[in-house]
């Protein structure tokens, strides 16, 4: 009965709320997902110190110069099938950065998907 | 290096990996990594490579264009790979 005023009162306040739970833990899938292939991708380049690869881990630490960098951006633009802005690309310096950059691009693209 | 370099070079690869063919794909790729890892050696070449590849790279994004409409099947290395 509770709920059935709940509904009433709020009918679309309540059906957020049952997507926002559902919406995080597909977020967190997605997360761990975007994470996995960047790691992948790092790895399969030959320059990389694999015992140094972590998420943590920068361009530099992972023994990658400016232009490999590049490289790198490139190959996870290939990777996941879109390619990113060049103001955002320039930000990623890491392997952390690339994950939240590509991250926030499949999230995006996600959700436009779904509106359609 | 310069960030308008590694702006040109990140253009370069993006339209070499537009080729569908591996011959041409391959092939801009390496000459672009072969050029630009001979400027970072070699800073004095800065604007020779960037007035090149200015002009290359607007050949790149045609000839993608052109080439993928003649695009048959892929090369037997492709194959390969795809079946491993």
């Amino acid at each position: 009965m509770f709920v059935r005023a709940l509904r009433l009162i709020n009918p679309l306040g309540f059906q957020c709320r049952k997507f926002r739970f559902c919406s995080t833990t597909q977020n967190k899938e997605l997360l761990e997902e975007v994470t996995a292939k960047v790691l992948q991708v790092m790895k399969s380049a030959a320059k990389c110190k694999v015992d140094k690869l972590s998420e943590k881990a920068t361009f530099e630490e992972l023994g990658f110069d400016s232009l490999e960098g590049v490289e790198m951006v490139v190959a996870l633009e290939e990777n996941f099938g879109f390619d990113i802005q060049d103001e955002e690309a320039e930000r990623i310096n890491g392997v952390g950065e690339a994950i939240a950059v590509f991250y926030k691009y499949v999230v995006q693209r996600n959700s436009t998907s779904v509106k359609q | 290096m310069d960030k308008q370099v590694l702006k040109l070079y990140k253009s370069i690869l993006r339209a070499g990996n537009r080729f569908r063919d591996y011959n041409f794909r391959e092939y801009v790729i390496r000459r672009a990594k072969q050029d630009f890892r001979e400027l970072q050696n070699n800073p004095d070449l800065k604007n020779k490579v960037i007035d090149k590849y200015t002009k290359e790279l607007e050949v790149i994004q045609r000839q993608t264009i052109v080439q993928n409409l003649y695009y048959q099947t892929n090369h037997i290395i492709e194959q390969k790979q795809c079946n491993n």
